[in-house]
């Protein structure tokens, strides 16, 4: 697999958020403006790239029955001192994202990848495929962030961009209208990839997962 | 041998992740902990200012149990008597709201500065925005009148408690003025 693929992989074919359905939680949490949206993104971005190349690197050393442990705790050590520096730093982005940021710790598009990805193949790899992977993720919640924002208050960005004669429709801004943005932009990605034949039509079963090419263990049956 | 391999290894090899880890973290606190408190310090400063333009440097009152009591954290005075600067705390819809206030000599609201909220992002964050604090300025004694921001009724009445309770601060500090 070149590097250009692995890195489209995360972006589009197996979007973290928008394919894969990791990572709802944060997803629907924080996406109810575009500008937390984008923060939350580029901050999983990082620990993702992180996490990826140290577990990639430590992938021969680290004993099989005790490799989830081992990742968490390099993930939330990555993101503690993320959060430390941005703090430090960036004070502003810290207020922005409040108690996402720590929380990055339990998304699990970060274990996820560092179980399927990182563990299995090399550091250079691993790294782009968290880069596009959290590409992938940023994307999404900017998309569902803006959408949400606009419609849910009127504004994009902070910028007003709905006219003051049009009422926003305040659900959209709570966390229901997270659910409606949320399943119609699947809906709409999901719409788009079969058009251009991306997706092939399967049935049920492991066979229809969307990790089923890397879990393996499709033919088991056992995912 | 196999004890060794499946038990004592995986422990050690944890434990060194665990530690190399901690290690990281230390180095980390270390660096940025200074930088964050003076954030924080230089920040509390800075609001102060903004809310209060004309003071120049401040000085702390100290404050009784019962102002403690009504979510005053702390005041501030102007050295060179432009007023006082007054930090509250309310409960929200979310979690506490913190807030600090800026009042002239005469105990009039200069300005509003919500500080830490934890109001639903795009409704109860409204409260902290200029169309909602501007209508406190120039206030005196309560700020009942206020209008409150529909959908955000909650976070509306827990500025509007705030304000309450700085302006009675400010009734009995003023004789330190």
């Amino acid at each position: 697999m070149n590097r250009m693929k692995i890195l489209l992989n995360g972006i589009i074919k197996e979007n973290p958020t928008l394919v894969l359905l990791l990572g709802t939680c944060p997803t629907l949490a924080v996406t109810t403006m575009a500008r937390n949206g984008l923060g939350m993104g580029l901050a999983a971005t990082f620990v993702l790239i992180g996490s990826n190349v140290v577990i990639s690197l430590l992938k021969n050393v680290i004993p099989d029955k005790v490799r989830i442990p081992a990742y968490v705790v390099v993930i939330a050590g990555f993101v503690t001192i993320i959060q430390l520096l941005v703090q430090a730093y960036v004070p502003f982005l810290d207020k922005e994202l409040g108690i996402f940021l720590p929380l990055i710790v339990v998304n699990c598009i970060i274990l996820a990848r560092a179980e399927m990805f990182a563990s299995k193949n090399t550091v250079l790899d691993s790294f782009f495929d968290g880069l596009g992977m959290g590409l992938g993720f940023t994307m999404a919640l900017l998309i569902i962030g803006s959408i949400r924002e606009i419609i849910g208050s009127g504004t994009w960005f902070g910028l007003t961009v709905l006219p003051a004669s049009v009422e926003p429709m305040k659900i959209l801004a709570s966390a229901p209208g997270g659910f409606f943005v949320f399943g119609c932009v699947i809906a709409a990605v999901q719409f788009i990839s079969r058009k251009k034949g991306k997706t092939v039509k399967k049935s049920t079963g492991c066979a229809a997962c969307p990790m089923a090419e890397q879990c393996g263990k499709t033919k088991e049956g056992e995912c | 041998m196999s004890t060794m391999k499946e038990i004592v290894k995986p422990t050690v090899v944890l434990l060194l992740i665990c530690l190399v880890v901690t290690a990281c973290l230390v180095g980390t606190y270390q660096l940025t902990a200074p930088v964050i408190a003076a954030q924080g310090e230089a920040e509390a400063n800075a609001a102060r200012r903004e809310v209060l333009p004309e003071g120049d440097d401040f000085e702390k009152i100290e404050i009784d149990q019962t102002l403690i009591d009504q979510g005053i954290v702390e005041v501030y005075k102007a050295t060179n008597g432009a007023g006082i600067t007054v930090q509250a705390v309310g409960k929200g819809y979310g979690g506490d709201i913190t807030v600090m206030t800026g009042l002239d000599a005469d105990g009039a609201i200069v300005a509003v500065k919500v500080l830490t909220s934890s109001e639903t992002p795009g409704v109860g964050t409204k409260t902290a925005e200029p169309d909602f604090l501007d209508q406190f300025l120039g206030k005196t004694g309560d700020v009942d009148d206020v209008q409150t921001i529909a959908g955000a009724t909650v976070s509306s009445n827990a500025m509007k408690g705030i304000l309450n309770a700085t302006l009675s601060a400010y009734d009995q500090v003023k004789g330190e003025l």
